[in-house]
């Protein structure tokens, strides 16, 4: 039999049936609406998350004192002496309120190198102006949301000052409130949201301004700057082993590595969450097709008079619930699609305490996820007419000519 | 002539439980090349099954079949629908064409089977629609807009359209009314005077007495052979 000839008579018979292929079709298209929908949005929250991870520094490790100890500059002189690190500067972090408008926002405030920064955090670029000198201890460079509003208008610009309101926690849980006033002589192009450095909402400022303005006198950390990323690994294994549980080490390239792991368990339950959708299309089908099948019991014994064989009747009842899945993909696909960058236009907020972070990552498409989900979705039209096929195949002529 | 068709004490039986039905009680039959004959009986008296047997739609609990000097029962699912393709066409009471397709579509049907083109298969329709008595402006209209003698004409330009051997056709005129009964006999006459071989299973006595000879059925078997009179004819009978 000719192809052509087994698709169009295919195409007759459900389009005979027009509401209940429609409703079938519709069926099958949930699998494959909700498989590029939710696996696009994750994959591509996903990338993003990792990306950003790994923008921070493939090549940084943060050391962070524990416990009792205090990083010094002993500590800071060890780890510059260490073979394949390039650079190691401390920095001072804490968290401040200033007021734009009427309202009060609460920032981040980083007191280190910032060409440091700059060298360590690749796509951090300056919008205007220009870092401060080493001595200017007045002098800051902001973070977008700082200098502009949400709709993209100027809040603070070059040469302002700012107010901010620190807060400290002193000896004995005291929290004592310091006013600062700086001055802006730079400010950041928007980054984007970051796991753990959120250039867009914070202050940064030299080491001695974080010293002398803020008042802070234990370094939050260290930073430092591996010549390759190879060495990584390695050079945070020798600091855990050097001060054991004095400090704590976080390798960027670790963290994005775990990410990357953790999104990848999350791609794959979001998968099989889908393929539920596709068993549930299975049996749609299946019970649409052996429908159809007892319906035109007389007409498969006709066709199998005029000399129909067992496997071309299969291929043509096969070849009609293969059709449906492939509409149902098409729809399903489309509609993924579609819904995936209405899903993604939301973005995605993550809150904890008073830091917000809203990612807004495009949606993964791609040709695999594509392909995937077409060839599960045509796997759901021919297991679903295997059966009905296969019987209707398997009814003998005789008592099909009989069948009222 | 040649035979076509022999059935040696071909039995049928049915089997519902522990019950035994005999639809066929030992059938002898030979059907030589040409020939038009009817089979003739009451209801229940086992024509449909027999015509079953000799379409090769059903398989015969004892006996044999043979078409054209070959045992059918040596033959596969897949061979036995090549037989039918080629060999058979059917003609039914009820028309059984398929609603959804065209009239075209309806009669090409034992051509996509046998994978002949497209531009071809529409001569071949067109010319078995002529033959059938039927009128080609038929052709894009579905079965259902056409009257029970027209989808007939229809029913049997499908049956004819693969130039099979053999014609069989299980009461052809018990869905019709008279007028549209004379047009099928006269066009199963027109087709035998081609050459082509043909058996009618009815009840009607006035659609045997068309034919060369009539086979007497009853509980079944066959229980005599009777000269038609053409006298008797649906055709020259008022």
């Amino acid at each position: 039999m000719n192809p052509i000839d087994v698709i169009r008579i295919a195409t007759k018979s459900f389009s005979e049936r027009k509401l209940r292929a429609v409703l079938t079709i519709i069926g099958i298209a949930i699998g494959p609406l909700a498989l590029v929908m939710i696996s696009s949005v994750t994959q591509g929250y996903s990338k993003y998350i990792v990306t950003q991870i790994e923008s921070l520094g493939q090549n940084l490790i943060a050391v962070f004192p524990s416990g009792d100890y205090d990083l010094t500059q002993q500590d800071l002189d060890f780890m510059r002496s260490i073979p394949g690190v390039a650079r190691a500067e401390p920095f001072y972090s804490t968290q401040g309120r200033i007021k734009i408008g009427a309202e009060e926002k609460d920032i981040y405030i980083y007191a280190l190198p910032i060409d440091f920064l700059l060298q360590a955090v690749s796509n951090l670029e300056i919008k205007g102006g220009s870092i401060p000198g080493p001595t200017e201890t007045v002098k800051v460079v902001v973070g977008y949301n700082i200098a502009y509003d949400e709709n993209g208008n100027s809040v603070y610009r070059l040469g302002d000052v700012i107010s901010i309101t620190v807060m400290r926690i002193e000896s004995g849980g005291k929290v004592k409130f310091k006013r600062v006033s700086v001055i802006i002589s730079g400010i950041f192009d928007k980054y984007g949201g970051a796991m753990f450095l959120n250039p867009d909402d914070t202050i940064f400022m030299n080491l001695d301004a974080g010293e002398k303005l803020i008042g802070m006198k234990k370094w939050s950390g260290i930073l430092i700057l591996v010549e390759d990323s190879s060495l990584v690994e390695n050079i945070a294994t020798y600091l855990r082993n050097t001060y054991r549980n004095s400090v704590e080490i976080v390798s960027f390239l670790a963290i994005a590595r775990i990410a990357s792991s953790i999104t990848n368990a999350v791609n794959f339950m979001t998968f099989a969450a889908s393929l539920a959708a596709f068993a549930v299309a299975i049996a749609g089908v299946a019970a649409t097709m052996i429908t159809s099948v007892i319906e035109r019991t007389k007409e498969i014994g006709v066709m199998k008079a005029l000399g129909f064989t067992d496997r071309q009747v299969l291929t043509l009842i096969l070849t009609e619930s293969l059709l449906m899945s492939i509409l149902g993909g098409i729809i399903g696909i489309s509609l993924g699609v579609i819904g995936a960058y209405a899903l993604a236009s939301r973005g995605l907020t993550i809150s904890s305490g008073t830091a917000v972070i809203t990612i807004n990552a495009h949606p993964e498409i791609n040709a695999v996820l594509i392909a995937r989900t077409a060839l599960l979705t045509m796997f759901v039209g021919v297991i679903g007419g295997l059966f009905p096929a296969y019987r209707a195949a398997k009814i003998p002529p005789a008592v099909a000519l009989r069948y009222e | 002539m040649p035979e076509i068709i022999k059935l040696i004490n071909v039995k049928k039986a049915y089997r519902v439980g522990n019950i035994v039905t005999w639809g066929l009680r030992g059938v002898d039959l030979v059907v030589e090349e040409g020939e038009f004959i009817s089979i003739i009986g009451p209801s229940g008296s086992g024509k449909t099954t027999l015509l079953n047997m000799l379409g090769l739609l059903d398989k015969p609990s004892s006996g044999k079949i043979l078409i054209e000097g070959i045992d059918v029962s040596t033959l596969g699912d897949r061979e036995l629908a090549r037989l039918r393709n080629r060999m058979i066409g059917f003609v039914f009471q009820t028309f059984n064409l398929i609603n959804r397709l065209t009239v075209l579509e309806n009669i090409e049907l034992p051509l996509i089977v046998r994978s002949i083109p497209r531009s071809k298969r529409i001569e071949l329709v067109k010319k078995a629609l002529l033959m059938a008595g039927g009128d080609p402006s038929w052709l894009k209209k579905k079965p259902n807009q056409l009257s029970g003698g027209q989808q007939q004409r229809v029913a049997i330009a499908r049956a004819i359209v693969g130039n099979p051997r053999i014609l069989l056709a299980d009461e052809p005129t018990g869905n019709l009314d008279r007028a549209s009964a004379k047009i099928v006999i006269q066009t199963f006459k027109n087709l035998h005077s081609r050459g082509q071989t043909i058996i009618v299973v009815t009840h009607d006595p006035e659609v045997a007495n068309c034919t060369q000879k009539i086979y007497l059925l009853q509980d079944g078997k066959i229980i005599g052979l009777k000269k038609p009179d053409p006298d008797k004819c649906i055709l020259v009978t008022v």
